[in-house]
């Protein structure tokens, strides 16, 4: 016994050193931000999470999709990416970059021999089509030497660390549930007069994208290319359905048509089951439904949540019901990581996914041999469209060394002509307005349907609570497919999990 | 040589001294890294703990706010004590298993078996495998169309499958009732061989002339394994309990590998997963660090009781 007095004494003396601590540390507090992380990650291994030493996607989309803005998607950790080092872009890997006419550009004075370090996130094939899209700011801005300096996995945690310490890139990647923290710490640069400077304005883009990304007219990112929800569906299964009526591209259709197309499609039982369509757990694949019907997610002033409605539930029970049917499956009944892998095994009619199914089925590596087609998402039952929008946007360190030419880089690798190169290599649709009659979308019908979803889609964010709000949906849906709650008790939890997400800012 | 001229007792003394001297020179760059990335760092998370510092915010002094906050019961998205109950199931059920089964093994390879050398280095071959790699295996062998299944319907199939009971395959890591014995029973596998080592030295420090006694006395090997093997590994026993709680507490790799968030449904969540949780996923320093004193203190308690039942000595 006198053994463990000892040790409980020990512990108290701990927490009396803690609180003088405490005590003395309490009036200088801002100070003490940078070391945060470490303090935190000592922390961790104290206890034996070893949070840096695993290295595996945590964002399936981000490793199984090659693609520019991906949309949560089921978690797959195989092709673990590798690490690349920080390196200028070399004149081979330029042969496709294309011809930039600079006259095109305005461009924005920048600072003698600068130097800027540029990351982003991404797979092999996404870092070529950054790396192509650098060439051409070197044959813009030819006295701008930039380093790439890929971070294929755990972005989000390591350019949290990054800036914790002050060794963030000058220009990066930012995504929307990391805007607001960004924004609000005053990590990012202001961009409204190098913008000016450059010739663009914030309503060039589309406000739904651009809006994540700023304070009121205070812009601190440009969104770099955007993805949203459409149908891809499998030709040679619908053409030995019988009854299968190809769906119209312009998104002329209702659910009923999408009903009757998904059962048409489906096919065999047991392990060789082909499901009509893929209904993942995943609130980014109903909601754009829901969104369709007239549901919102939070209230019009975002203080509270708007999503047990009435739109909200029809749009619910319809999705799930389709499912509870067996016209829908999920990827995990057919052993796929991911509904687009489900498709590429011609395990589903039709999939319901976004334009990193592109270069995913293009992707020789992945042995695929399906002949597909796309179309948009059908009219709710109230007649109108909806769907979701995922974006992410370039932005610069508030303090860079080279702030123009940092602005330099985020305008152009946002601006017209690199967006149209982007457009052209069949990567991502633009952020920007006024492309609907590009020559490139006559005989690309899958991009055509994704860039007119920007005109009456909702972005995907939701505030500062952003994160937590999008895992509150999720985990709702799977509470439902794991028959733990109905639809109406999915959306409550939905709701209450929201609410208290605000509460908590 | 100015030594050697010096009085004998001063020059005795000097050298104590002198000794010393070196000794904290040479412990010096330890201590400081000791005390500036460990307790340093533990004291300023300590601090942190009690206010409500953000990523990349200010730190304003709280109080218990934060604890209160992490041990609230009512809050939707407080997953504590969620959290806390899958992490002590898990290191019980894990405990107990690896424990017994290591003991087992060992006693099996202190036998004189055929290829006793090829099995120690087959058993032992998962300890010296990493964590994520195995926690890779293991996720696509619990899949819906995996090995696991693909086994068990195999044999279940061919054998009762006559009398009529099926096996339908399962995916061990989709599922809320099945995700977490599948990762302990990953965990039970990967760790035995280290525990299994330990036990092995202590079988050996038995000395033989008390089994020959036994023997003489006409005990039964059953009864030598009770009364002799166990009573005098009590102290390896405690010291493989003690590493596996603390190893199990903390579990975290295989969840961040194999799960998606802690998932489904949280039902794989455990504390360790949930400290990384708030911290990198959620910018939640202060709660992060809130739940890692309440894992230490956790831990803590837990060390006391085994200290209480296992440790000969501390019973006293």
């Amino acid at each position: 016994m006198k053994k463990i007095n000892r040790y409980l004494s020990m512990l108290s003396l701990l927490l009396v050193v803690a609180f003088g601590l405490m005590a003395c540390d309490n009036n200088s507090t801002a100070a003490s931000t940078p070391a945060v992380n470490t303090a935190v990650a000592a922390v961790a291994t104290a206890t034996g999470a070893p949070a840096m030493a695993v290295a595996t996607a945590t964002n399936g989309a981000a490793t199984t999709a090659a693609t520019a803005t991906t949309a949560p998607v089921a978690k797959a950790p195989d092709a673990t990416p590798t690490d690349v080092p920080p390196a200028e872009v070399s004149d081979a890997a330029c042969a496709n970059a294309g011809k930039v006419d600079v006259s095109k550009v305005k461009k924005i004075a920048v600072e003698s021999a600068a130097t800027l370090r540029f990351s982003g996130w991404g797979n092999t094939s996404e870092q070529q089509v950054t790396r192509e899209q650098l060439c051409r700011f070197k044959q813009t801005y030819p006295e701008i030497k930039v380093i790439y300096e890929p971070i294929p996995d755990n972005y989000e945690s390591k350019l949290k660390t990054q800036i914790s310490s002050g060794t963030e890139s000058d220009v990066f990647y930012v995504n929307p549930p990391l805007a607001d923290l960004l924004i609000n710490s005053k990590k990012l640069m202001k961009l409204n007069d190098y913008m000016g400077e450059a010739g663009m304005k914030k309503s060039d883009f589309f406000e739904s994208l651009i809006n994540i990304f700023s304070k009121g007219d205070d812009v601190y990112g440009l969104p770099k290319d955007f993805g949203s929800i459409i149908v891809f569906y499998n030709q040679d299964i619908m053409a030995k359905a019988t009854g299968a009526k190809a769906p119209p591209a312009d998104g002329n259709w209702t659910w009923d048509d999408y009903s009757a197309f998904a059962k048409s499609l489906v096919s065999g039982t047991g392990d060789s089951k082909v499901y009509g369509t893929m209904h993942q757990p995943d609130y980014a694949r109903w909601l754009p439904f829901a969104l369709a019907n007239g549901a919102k997610v939070l209230s019009a002033d975002g203080k509270k949540s708007a999503i047990n409605s009435a739109e909200a539930k029809a749009a619910l029970d319809w999705y799930y019901g389709l499912y509870k049917d067996g016209t829908a499956g999920e990827s995990k009944l057919v052993s796929a990581g991911w509904p687009g892998e489900a498709f590429g095994k011609q395990k589903a009619g039709f999939v319901i996914e976004g334009g990193w199914m592109i270069p995913y089925l293009k992707d020789t590596a992945n042995g695929f041999n399906v002949k597909w087609s796309a179309a948009s998402l059908p009219k709710s039952p109230k007649g109108t469209q909806g769907d979701l929008l995922f974006t992410n946007a370039y932005s610069a360190r508030a303090d860079s060394k080279f702030p123009k030419a940092a602005a330099a880089l985020v305008t152009f690798l946002s601006g017209p002509v690199n967006q149209e190169a982007v457009l052209v290599t069949g990567f991502a649709v633009p952020t920007l307005k006024g492309y609907e009659g590009n020559a490139y979308f006559t005989d690309h019908a899958a991009e055509k349907a994704l860039y007119a979803t920007a005109s009456y889609g909702t972005a995907d964010y939701y505030g500062p609570a952003t994160g937590v709000i999008q895992k509150t949906m999720s985990d709702a849906m799977n509470a439902l497919y794991l028959g733990k709650v109905d639809t109406a008790g999915a959306l409550k939890q939905m709701e209450d999990g929201i609410n208290a997400a605000l509460a908590d800012l | 040589m100015a030594v050697k001229s010096l009085p004998p007792q001063r020059q005795g003394m000097k050298r104590k001294t002198r000794e010393n001297v070196a000794g904290w020179l040479f412990l010096t760059p330890y201590l400081i890294s000791l005390i500036v990335f460990t307790f340093g760092a533990i004291a300023y998370a300590v601090y942190v703990s009690f206010t409500d510092l953000k990523l990349f915010g200010e730190a304003n002094y709280v109080g218990l706010g934060t604890y209160g906050r992490v041990l609230d019961p009512n809050n939707p998205l407080n997953k504590f004590w969620k959290a806390l109950g899958n992490t002590v199931i898990f290191s019980v059920i894990v405990v107990f298993f690896q424990t017994w089964l290591a003991i087992l093994f060992a006693v099996v390879l202190n036998s004189k078996i055929r290829g006793q050398r090829f099995f120690r280095i087959a058993w032992y071959l998962p300890s010296v495998t990493a964590s994520v790699v195995i926690s890779l295996i293991f996720f696509w062998m619990y899949k819906q169309q995996g090995v696991i299944n693909y086994a068990l319907g195999g044999i279940i199939n061919n054998t009762l499958g006559l009398v009529g009971i099926h096996f339908e395959p399962v995916a061990w890591l989709d599922n809320t009732t099945t995700a977490l014995p599948a990762i302990m029973t990953m965990n039970i596998f990967t760790t035995i061989p280290t525990f299994m080592v330990m036990f092995l030295a202590g079988l050996q420090d038995i000395p033989t002339d008390i089994y020959e006694a036994a023997k003489i006395d006409g005990a039964s090997a059953r009864r030598m394994f009770w009364s002799i093997t166990l009573p005098l590994l009590r102290p390896v026993i405690f010291l493989v309990t003690v590493l596996g709680t603390i190893g199990t507490l903390q579990v975290f790799d295989q969840i961040y590998v194999m799960t998606n968030e802690g998932g489904p449904l949280d039902s794989t969540l455990t504390v360790a997963y949930l400290i990384w949780f708030e911290a990198f996923k959620r910018n939640n320093l202060a709660r992060s660090a809130a739940i890692s004193f309440i894992l230490f203190v956790v831990i803590f308690i837990f060390f006391l009781v085994q200290r209480r039942f296992l440790d000969k000595n501390a019973t006293d």
